[in-house]
């Protein structure tokens, strides 16, 4: 008996075979759309905790000193020096230290009262030396505070990227010129520049920024030409180059794209240090002009009285604490969901 | 084939480290490719091979010796307009399919690269078109082409490699390795397309790789390289069957045949090197085979 089971493969005859029958697959079916970069990251970023609770805040900050000439209750440099000193007082609030009260010599004294402060007239955040609004003040500091954020991103992502790419595009002689310039600028003492221009510009914004320009965005430009160099000799790199594209056009459409992350990650991570630059500059008195508040003046104004005024330096600092914090949570966050590979 | 050489290579070195002291990891090679051939490489791993084929496409700077494209000086290339109409006619696949794709980058803009570098494409319409001409002429569905790189298999990633050279529509690619990461099912897939599109396109091949067995089947003519030097050159057959040199010996000695019989009985020639004394250079002991080799033969 000669039945199909007994022969070996190469001997079944064609007819032995037929199509396996199956749903034939659509086109629709297989091609969901591709997920994106971005959109991956995003999905990573969405899980972390604290970096979604750190965006809310700092979107949050945001939109408040954004609205702060809508939100401020009093023009923030008006003095009103009857008024001066006045603890905060929240309407409708009666926790200690919010209700307008102090304690004086062991007993609580209503300050508003002695002030003759009308019953309607509330500081949320209390009053300085000189009777101005300390609310409204925050809200304008916050204002300068995140100002300053975005000019150092800003730098990071133009000064910084594009010498950090050209440095490690050419290579060569041009790259060691452009590090060794690099090092001369990250030795001068920034503070010293500051106070050195204080004798040519009035103190104010510009100085700040313009000290900022000098040196913040060195990190950003070490960090983008290593990540390049890195990148270079991929072989992708190579291949665009052996299709002919010039160095620009690779350093735009290959290197950019894939150290992105790593740049994007940088300059949140810069952002704290250059708040924090700023407060230190105004805290020094060589930073902000003196009426106009920032939050470093603010804690200047506030730390000389801090003993029998606390709130005026408390209020401030806490605010400060929670703008670097959230900055840097949310920096770690983008990190980790920009490049899992990464952390640790 | 023709008796028309396309590549000419002619005392070819390269040293890496600036100075005297650097190591020349080519060492005064010379040989020529005919056009329509497909010229095979061999050789261990840092014998100089993949040095070598990144010279031929200028993706490394030639130290001395000269490579002469179609009758041009390489390295007299000058402006940006003759360069570009060189990177169009000489093109290169790469090894690791991994790290040869952008992984930022959807497929279709991977391929039409070249078509955008060399303005080769009308309009956008155009373009798209190309593109789907080169996935179907590779064997992929032009369906897959708003994919990224991850989205596909190693053998599939070779694939969009092979299409992507081929935009510029070469005459001269040199294939670095382009089957040595890929399982060996998918080794035979991507060999075969290679044949199939250089009769389709009449390409010319420098086929690179360490495997004498699957350069053997691919080339009409074989180099063995070894420590920078070709020590023997020759038709692919004569090569492979009558091997004179002692490493090549060796590398033949080392293929597994699939015969369990011979295979038993099968024993591996080792080859240490030596420093021979006399001139060493390549001498045709045959017509077309040529070993390096002292005057008197050893």
């Amino acid at each position: 008996m000669d039945t199909l089971q007994n022969r070996s493969c190469e001997q079944l005859p064609d007819t032995a075979f037929r199509f396996r029958q199956g749903p034939a697959k659509t086109d629709a079916q297989e091609l969901a759309p591709p997920i994106t970069f971005l959109q991956d990251a995003w999905r990573r970023l969405r899980k972390n905790k604290a970096a979604v609770v750190c965006l809310i805040i700092l979107a949050f900050i945001m939109l408040i000193a954004l609205l702060a000439p809508v939100l401020a209750p009093y023009p923030p440099n008006e003095q009103h020096i009857p008024y001066a000193n006045l603890p905060p007082r929240i309407p409708g609030v009666s926790i200690a230290g919010f209700d307008g009260t102090i304690v004086f010599r062991g007993n609580r004294v209503d300050r508003y009262a002695l002030a003759n402060v009308p019953e309607d007239v509330s500081f949320y955040f209390g009053t300085d030396e000189f009777g101005r609004d300390l609310f409204s003040r925050t809200l304008y500091g916050m204002r300068i505070s995140l100002l300053i954020a975005f000019v150092a991103a800003l730098l990071d992502l133009s000064i910084g990227v594009i010498y950090g790419l050209i440095s490690a595009m050419k290579g060569g002689r041009t790259d060691v010129f452009m590090q060794r310039v690099l090092e001369i600028l990250a030795g001068v003492p920034s503070l010293v520049i500051v106070v050195l221009m204080l004798l040519v510009f009035e103190p104010g914004v510009f100085s700040i920024i313009l000290a900022l320009v000098i040196s913040s965005w060195i990190p950003m430009a070490r960090v983008v030409r290593a990540q390049t160099l890195r990148v270079k000799q991929m072989e992708y790199v190579q291949a665009a180059r052996a299709l002919g594209c010039t160095d620009a056009a690779i350093a735009f459409s290959h290197v950019l794209p894939n150290i992105s992350g790593v740049v994007i990650v940088r300059a949140m991570f810069s952002i704290p240090s250059a708040i924090f630059f700023e407060t230190f500059l105004s805290f020094l008195g060589v930073g902000m002009k003196i009426p106009n508040a920032s939050l470093g003046t603010l804690l200047n104004g506030g730390y000389k009285v801090f003993k029998l005024y606390p709130y005026q330096m408390f209020i401030p600092a806490v605010i400060l604490c929670v703008i670097m914090l959230s900055f840097n949570l949310f920096a770690d966050g983008l990190r980790d969901a920009f490049d899992p590979k990464m952390k640790e | 084939m023709s008796d028309q050489a396309l590549v000419e290579v002619s005392h070819l070195t390269h040293r890496y480290g600036e100075d005297q002291k650097g190591y020349k990891a080519v060492n005064d090679i010379s040989f020529s490719i005919m056009e329509g051939e497909t010229f095979g490489l061999v050789g261990e791993s840092g014998c100089g091979k993949s040095t070598t084929g990144r010279m031929l496409v200028k993706l490394l700077d030639i130290t001395s010796g000269a490579v002469r494209f179609g009758g041009q000086d390489i390295s007299r290339i000058r402006g940006r307009g003759e360069l570009l109409s060189f990177r169009r006619d000489v093109q290169i696949i790469f090894q690791d399919p991994y790290a040869s794709l952008d992984p930022r980058k959807k497929v279709r803009d991977i391929i039409a690269e070249g078509i955008d570098v060399h303005h080769m494409a009308a309009d956008a319409q155009d373009r798209e078109r190309q593109v789907v001409e080169l996935m179907e002429a590779v064997g992929l569905r032009p369906a897959h082409m708003t994919r990224y790189p991850h989205e596909f298999s190693g053998g599939q990633r070779q694939r969009i490699g092979i299409a992507r050279a081929l935009a510029t529509r070469p005459r001269f690619v040199v294939c670095d390795e382009p089957i040595s990461a890929l399982d060996v099912s998918i080794q035979a897939q991507v060999v075969n397309l290679l044949e199939q599109l250089q009769r389709e396109r009449k390409l010319t091949y420098l086929f690179i790789a360490h495997d004498l067995s699957m350069v053997k089947y691919i080339s009409d003519r074989i180099a063995v390289m070894c420590r920078g030097r070709i020590v023997e050159m020759g038709d692919a057959d004569e090569v492979y069957n009558h091997p004179l040199h002692p490493y090549t010996q060796s590398l033949i000695s080392a293929i597994p045949r699939p015969d369990p019989h011979s295979e038993r009985e099968r024993v591996r020639t080792a080859y240490t090197y030596q420093e021979q004394g006399g001139e060493l250079a390549l001498r045709e002991v045959e017509p077309g085979h040529f070993v390096l080799c002292a005057e008197d033969g050893r």
